[in-house]
């Protein structure tokens, strides 16, 4: 039995004991993958400078803004995915998915410098290179009774500066406060065990899941919607959310299969684990599919030119192979990758699965973003690269610390028992 | 206090379940409460159906026939009349009859939520309930389906509703929304059924098994087509139900959305918003749970079935309500901060009539009340254990969501773009009674479906029973803790008393059994060599051992799937799924070509403004087509596979097999193995602790 003591950054010092029977070791991977970090700082680095270069330059720096929030949206929805999968977790008082519970609370610890990583878009709207509902609210009341009064009426309230910035304290407040209670919580279990945590986290959880669907939702308001302010849809939320829920999914798998593939948690996280991850990917395919197509064939049936100017600005150059583009790569071929029981039990192909989900997850993103800013068509440039790169890179050295920490399971948790040795009962 | 440890019974063998190998603080509390064992559990259910019903069963059927006879009088009146006997008028042109109409399509949603989606999920406190909800779907929908017959005023053309050339080689138009709705609720139907029939085969082996009369053995012998519970059979059963589980969870989002769609394909501000899908199919889901709750909390009182349907179950079905409630009460924020923001003042005008200034805030604080605000008193325990507390607010929920609904449709309705087209909504008397009358239906239904056929599904909740999942603990510390019940559910639970433990010895049969059992008619030659067994754990043992022997042809007849059964007979997964791909794929093949050749080169229309070949507005036939081939590729494809129907077959003549729909675990030797041997095979048998060994002749 080893002693360590967990450091989370959040909580005082904790002593835990690894409970004997553990089909791995679990113990906190410490100085073991200190070369990865290295090798992920410099990448930070890297891709750091690149975009501090793009934000100085006076030309490039609308393309930075652009590319800085595509890559940071792509980050903070994988983050608060995973939040969510850990407060559903406690909401249905679920027994198998205890392990990959802690590859979740780690993701989430980037959601506390991602708040921090905002504060350059907040500049963003402000210096009038982001969201052109600024330039809107920052002129004076326009003629009554015209077009633009109708939305300067309601925008100049809706998004003026004030109110706007509390809003985003209280979304980052909500997120970062549930995370950081969620993880502290699941670390004090480790060294005490028992029930009364386990019952603490399930009776906070529900809270949190109703709490985050609406800043989640609001957040995507704010930000990406209003990308094109006289633009709405009530189902954009919903949309949003379908592309966290799949995004975190592949989070938790890659990173799964990536600290299985260097040895770890091998006989704790098994492929029949894996197997139900890979059927929720699967669902969650579907659900985009079918929010996506609710979205599109109502505002394409309507016919009304306020609605259609979403998609209309997704018809020009390049645009238009990309609008065609994407629900075959992000719904069709994962669809067939998914399909079979075989695949989604196989660890090379739920690999590629995952993979390719976040790519074009990301793909989903730039196509939502960036159109605002190059109207005519596609211009990829190496800042829409480098910013995904460097958020994502913030992402697993948060969670890396966060594996190098703490136990790589809930090693005391109410429900060890249906984890481990876990058999998935689908005839 | 003297404790006494129960024996141990580990399921699967070469995966053992590690219970107890880590400290369990919180330990779960079964699904099915006291010392309910297989037997018990067949009785308690299938005797409500064999038994005279209680006192108030008549009166009641009275009370509902009635009003169902109004339902007929007020339909008849309006063929034989015209719909002018409605209150509908210009602008409001719908209102009782699709506010009815999509009130019953959502309050079928809960059944197959129930059983296919939590099914998916591995809720088995669904196992409970999901009979008596699936049973509901198909009534409310039956209930639904009544107002496309009748609207038309002249019903015997409501086959213009189908895909048929009318007049003129003019086809249907398949870019409209209530053609889209025609296939949707149809398909539903269709598949509610399929899935509701496959899950009811096993209980109605069960319930033929007990008969005492001759009449009820042939009626369920021949529903129950031949079902034995034949492992081979069960091996296709379980991938089947998978598949129609897998197929009606996208299915119930479809027809609810589909729903929707009759209204937000339009641009009348309330009804042209983008949620409109999700909205719909979250507000059918609460509805429904509510529904459930409406019929089951009475019915679990009155049939003594609080030992299946525990105050957990209702816990957690309020707890849904909550959830949805929520979603919907999401939806409506939604509906409400969209018509602001969006700066179209036609769409906040809308809004501010329904909430604040129109004629009918009322019909929408009413719902807000009772779908958003009164379902967080759920938050709260007691609220959720209280039965008679609960069904007081699910009686809220279901009148909200009546109105949520009539707000929809008519207030939306009621100010058209122009002040000169306002106007007010004003039911009659026909509307009315047309509506009572659609409860009549229902409830007359649902009496029967209780009077008839076994409301849980027993086969189902054995899979869940204790008997079957078997855990070790000492009597005296059943779920406790150091002493202590962690919680008021242990606490509760354990005061139905703990589980009883598994059978060890077969019971004795009613009959003496010979060692060879001639059949009249039989040809003489053996089929095959039969034994029971005490418990699913000694016949799984029991299987192993007799492939280890080298034995090929071996079947295990169990009342319930046995985990890890398929691979002791030595089978692996059936690969049924090949024909529900085949059958969706062909769907999807008949939808594409129908719609296509009609709509853009047999007879183009131009429908909308909308191109000849626009592919968008045929996507909701494509789903719902590829859905229901593929459902009915799999339901014949599993009555194909399993060889059924056999009404007849050598091991009926054993005197204890029908214990295999019962209680009973049975394995059977065939003599086409090439190591039967009649003696040698039945030694073996008994080697093995088989009871009641029998050949029995072919």
């Amino acid at each position: 039995m080893s002693t360590a003591t967990i450091t989370n950054g959040i909580d005082t010092d904790q002593a835990f004991t690894l409970p004997p029977g553990l089909p791995d070791d679990v113990a906190p991977l410490g100085d073991r993958t200190a070369g990865a970090f290295r090798t992920l700082l410099l990448i930070l680095g890297v891709t750091g400078v690149i975009l501090l270069v793009g934000a100085v330059g006076e030309t490039t720096r609308r393309q930075f803004f652009h590319s800085y929030l595509f890559g940071y949206v792509f980050a903070l929805d994988i983050c608060l995915g995973s939040l969510f999968w850990i407060l559903i977790h406690h909401v249905a008082d679920a027994g198998w998915s205890v392990g990959l519970r802690r590859v979740y609370e780690n993701v989430t610890r980037a959601i506390g410098p991602l708040a921090l990583l905002f504060l350059p878009l907040v500049l963003g709207i402000y210096s009038g290179n982001l969201h052109q509902w600024y330039d809107l609210i920052s002129q004076p009341e326009p003629a009554f009774g015209s077009h633009e009064h109708h939305q300067w009426q309601v925008k100049h309230l809706y998004f003026s500066i004030p109110f706007f910035l509390f809003r985003l304290g209280i979304y980052f407040g909500v997120w970062v406060g549930y995370a950081t209670a969620m993880r502290r919580w699941s670390l004090q279990q480790d060294a005490v065990g028992g029930a009364a945590l386990t019952r603490k986290m399930q009776q906070w959880a529900p809270s949190g899941v109703l709490l985050l669907g609406l800043t989640a939702t609001f957040f995507s308001f704010d930000v990406l919607m209003s990308l094109q302010y006289s633009w709405f849809s009530t189902i954009y939320g919903v949309y949003f959310w379908a592309g966290a829920l799949r995004g975190s999914l592949s989070t938790g798998v890659l990173l799964v299969l990536i600290l299985r593939y260097a040895g770890y948690l091998r006989n704790t996280i098994t492929i029949e684990h894996l197997h139900d991850v890979a059927k929720l990917m699967f669902g969650f395919t579907v659900f985009w599919a079918y929010i996506a197509f609710s979205q599109y064939f109502l505002i394409w049936y309507g016919n009304m030119p306020e609605e259609t100017q979403f998609y209309l600005l997704r018809r020009n150059g390049g645009w238009y192979n990309a609008s065609i583009l994407l629900p075959i790569l992000y719904f069709v071929v994962p669809f067939f990758l998914l399909l079979p029981r075989a695949n989604k039990r196989n660890p090379v192909m739920l690999a590629v699965a995952a993979g390719w989900i976040l790519l074009t997850h990301a793909f989903d993103l730039y196509w939502q973003i960036l159109p605002v800013l190059h109207q005519g068509t596609i211009h990829l440039r190496l800042l829409d690269v480098a910013a995904p790169v460097f958020m994502s890179t913030m992402v697993l050295l948060s969670a890396l610390r966060g594996f190098q920490r703490s136990p790589l399971i809930p090693i005391r948790d109410a429900r060890l028992n249906e984890t481990i040795g876990y058999e998935n009962e689908t005839p | 206090m003297t404790a006494k440890a129960h024996e141990t019974h580990e399921v699967a063998g070469a995966n053992e379940p590690s219970h107890g190998r880590f400290a369990d603080p919180l330990p779960r509390i079964p699904l099915v409460w006291g010392p309910t064992d297989f037997d018990q559990l067949s009785d308690q259910i299938a005797g409500i159906t064999e038994q005279p019903q209680p006192n108030w069963w008549w009166p009641a059927l009275l009370v509902t026939s009635a009003l169902l006879l109004g339902g007929v009088l007020a339909a008849s009146y309006l063929i034989s009349t015209g719909v002018g006997v409605w209150g509908s008028n210009n602008p409001v042109n719908w209102a009782f009859d699709i506010t009815n109409f999509v009130f019953w399509i959502g309050i079928g949603h809960a059944g197959t939520l129930i059983s296919a989606i939590l099914f998916l999920f591995r809720q088995k406190w669904r196992t409970s309930i999901n009979r008596f909800s699936e049973a509901m779907t198909i009534f409310a929908v039956i209930c639904a389906m009544v107002y496309p017959g009748i609207h038309v005023g002249r019903f015997w053309y409501a086959w213009f509703m189908f895909p048929l050339p009318n007049a003129n080689h003019i086809w249907p138009n398949f870019r409209s929304a209530l053609l889209w709705d025609l296939f949707a609720v149809s398909t539903y139907f269709t598949v509610s059924l399929i899935f509701w029939y496959v899950g009811l085969i096993p209980d109605l082996a069960t319930l033929r098994d007990r008969a005492r009369s001759r009449t009820r053995q042939v009626i369920f012998g021949f529903l129950a087509l031949g079902w034995r519970g034949s492992t081979r059979h069960w091996r296709h059963y379980e991938v089947a139900y998978l598949m129609l589980a897998g197929l009606s969870t996208p299915l119930v989002l479809s027809v609810h959305s589909v729903v929707s769609f009759d209204f937000a394909t339009s641009v009348i501000p309330g009804w042209h918003t983008t949620i409109f899908p999700p909205y719909f199919v979250a507000g059918a889901i609460f509805g429904g749970f509510a529904m459930v709750l409406q019929c089951m909390i009475p019915a679990r009182a009155v049939y003594g079935l609080s030992n299946l349907v525990t105050i957990r179950h209702i816990d957690v079905m309020c707890k849904f309500i909550l959830a949805t409630g929520s979603l919907v009460g999401y939806a409506y924020c939604m509906e409400l901060f969209i018509a602001w923001y969006s700066g179209n003042p036609y769409e906040w005008q809308t809004f501010q009539d329904r909430a604040f200034t129109g004629d009918y805030t009322w019909a929408y604080w009413t719902m807000m009340t009772c779908n958003l605000i009164i379902p967080q008193v759920f938050w709260i325990r007691w609220c959720r254990q209280t039965p008679w507390f609960v069904l007081l607010v699910v009686t809220c929920v279901n009148v909200g969501m009546w109105y949520e609904r009539f707000v929809i449709i008519v207030q939306s309705t009621s100010h058209d773009f122009l002040p000169g087209s306002w106007g007010q909504f004003y039911p009659t008397w026909v509307d009315w009674l047309q509506m009572v009358g659609d409860f009549g239906l229902f409830f007359t239904l649902t009496l029967l479906f209780v009077r008839f056929l076994p409301m849980i599904a027993i086969a189902e909740v054995k899979g869940v029973l204790p008997a079957a999942n078997p855990d070790p603990f000492m009597e005296s510390e059943y779920l406790k803790v150091n002493g202590q019940y962690p919680t008021a559910d242990h606490e509760r639970a354990a005061a139905f008393g703990a589980p009883r433990p598994a059978r060890t010895e077969v019971p004795e049969s009613p009959e003496p059994v010979p060692s060879f059992l001639a059949a009249p008619g039989g040809t003489g030659k053996p089929w095959g060599a039969i034994a029971e067994f005490a418990n699913p754990h000694d016949l799984l043992v029991a299987a192993r051992r007799t492939r280890e022997a080298g034995y090929q042809r071996l079947d295990a007849w169990t009342p319930y799937p046995v985990h890890g059964m398929i691979t002791a007979i030595g089978r692996s997964r059936s690969r049924l799924p090949l024909f529900t791909l085949a059958g969706g794929l062909t769907g999807l093949a008949v939808a594409a070509t129908m719609q296509f050749y009609l709509s853009a080169y047999y007879y183009p229309i131009i429908v909308g403004g909308k191109e000849f070949r626009s592919w968008e507005a045929f996507v909701p036939i494509f789903f719902e087509l590829t859905v229901l081939f593929a459902a009915f590729f799999t339901l014949f494809s599993l009555i194909g596979l399993c060889g059924l129907p056999r009404l007849f077959h050598p091991v009926d003549h054993h005197p204890t097999f029908r214990r295999s729909s019962l209680g009973g675990f049975l394995l059977t030797v065939e003599a086409a193995d090439p190591q039967f041997d009649p003696d040698r095979t039945r030694g073996f048998l008994e080697s093995l602790g088989g009871k009641h060994v029998a050949v029995v002749e072919g």
